[in-house]
């Protein structure tokens, strides 16, 4: 492989790394137009970005599972019904249009980044006496103030992952975009919680799609570990400005990435943006 | 914070041995030494975030908290489930 080749994946694995880190997104929206733009088939991008994914997952976690950042216990519940909803959506993505889910997806990530800007955050903070199995607690680096919240709407949250799933699985966008703003408006987790926690969900999403691409002889190998290494180094640097920046910043930002974001899916759902 | 500390350090270290091995693969790779090491790089990343729900589960059976453990039980079968219908 030429060397230069190898360090601009490096360096693209990077900013994804980043950005995933920051806002518990997982790059895939990155990685895989770009490899496509490099002239690689859809299916062989798709397994280099989920491989692209777990490194920046797994790399922020190490930090964020670490610290208590990430709510690992919440983590593996809505990962359940993600899941779920992940093989779901492969069983019938065959019988919807994909440009449909594409608009709807992109809808209900325009209404949770306008309704993050626009309404505070709010979290529910667990009363003197209770031991409840929702209530939970981290230490914000930033603040140096320890935040105790108490998940709510954790049927209902576990219903909306199921749909998040499905629609991530039918059109290959990520979650993280939607599970962000579920967890932060409807279950009041606090908001680095919230990211810090869907870094870490995503990559168990990638892995099961990974290991069936891995398997079946699909990943080309130096492309994946260009691309991870990238990302496993970007994620590390993304959980360095994680730590010490304002909550109330980040989640602005966050709605203005996810309102780029969710632009490029609509444009690719209209057939303005072709990646091949 | 066990459950946390025990999952963490897990993920770093097999993501770090996955890492080491890639970096090896690229370089051998360059050499015309072959691909083993690239493909046994990535093979041990792509399986760290699942060797973190192992470890979770086991933290959490330890600490006798069984509806959380039961939690990372189902999550590891339908984790198992989806990759057994998609081969």
């Amino acid at each position: 492989m030429d060397p230069l080749l190898l360090v601009l994946l490096m360096v693209i694995g990077l900013g994804a790394g980043i950005l995933g880190a920051l806002f518990g997104l997982g790059g895939g929206i990155i990685f895989v137009p770009v490899l496509l733009l490099m002239g690689l088939e859809p299916t062989e991008a798709v397994a280099i970005s989920l491989i692209g994914i777990i490194a920046g997952s797994v790399g922020a976690s190490t930090v964020y599972v670490d610290k208590g950042l990430s709510n690992v216990r919440l983590g593996l519940l809505l990962e359940i019904t993600t899941a779920t909803g992940a093989i779901i959506g492969a069983i019938v993505a065959t019988y919807l249009e994909e440009w449909v889910l594409m608009v709807i997806f992109a809808i209900i990530v325009y209404f949770s980044g306008y309704r993050m800007i626009r309404s505070p955050e709010t979290i529910v903070h667990p009363s003197e006496d209770a031991r409840g199995r929702y209530a939970f607690s981290y230490r914000d680096e930033a603040s140096g103030e320890d935040v105790s919240y108490e998940l709510q709407h954790v049927r209902g949250g576990m219903a909306l992952c199921t749909v998040a799933g499905m629609i991530s699985s039918m059109t290959g966008v990520g979650g993280g975009m939607v599970k962000v703003p579920l967890m932060n408006l409807y279950m009041h987790v606090p908001m680095k919680t919230a990211s810090a926690t869907s870094s870490y969900m995503i990559g168990i999403t990638a892995f099961s799609g990974a290991i069936t691409y891995f398997l079946g002889g699909q990943v080309l190998l130096e492309f994946a570990a260009g691309i991870a290494i990238g990302a496993f180094l970007g994620s590390l640097a993304g959980t360095v400005v994680t730590r010490r920046i304002n909550a109330r910043h980040l989640r602005k930002y966050f709605s203005v990435v996810v309102f780029v974001m969710a632009t490029i899916v609509l444009l690719q759902a209209a057939g303005v943006l072709r990646w091949s | 914070m066990e459950l946390n500390k025990s999952t963490a350090l897990m993920l770093r270290a097999v993501v770090m041995i996955g890492m080491v091995l890639m970096v090896a693969g690229i370089a051998a790779e360059l050499l015309g030494m072959g691909d083993g090491l690239l493909h046994a790089g990535i093979l041990v990343l792509i399986l760290s975030p699942f060797a973190g729900i192992i470890v979770s589960l086991a933290c959490l059976l330890k600490e006798r908290d069984m509806f959380w453990a039961m939690v990372a039980g189902i999550l590891l079968a339908i984790t198992v489930v989806g990759i057994l219908i998609s081969l």
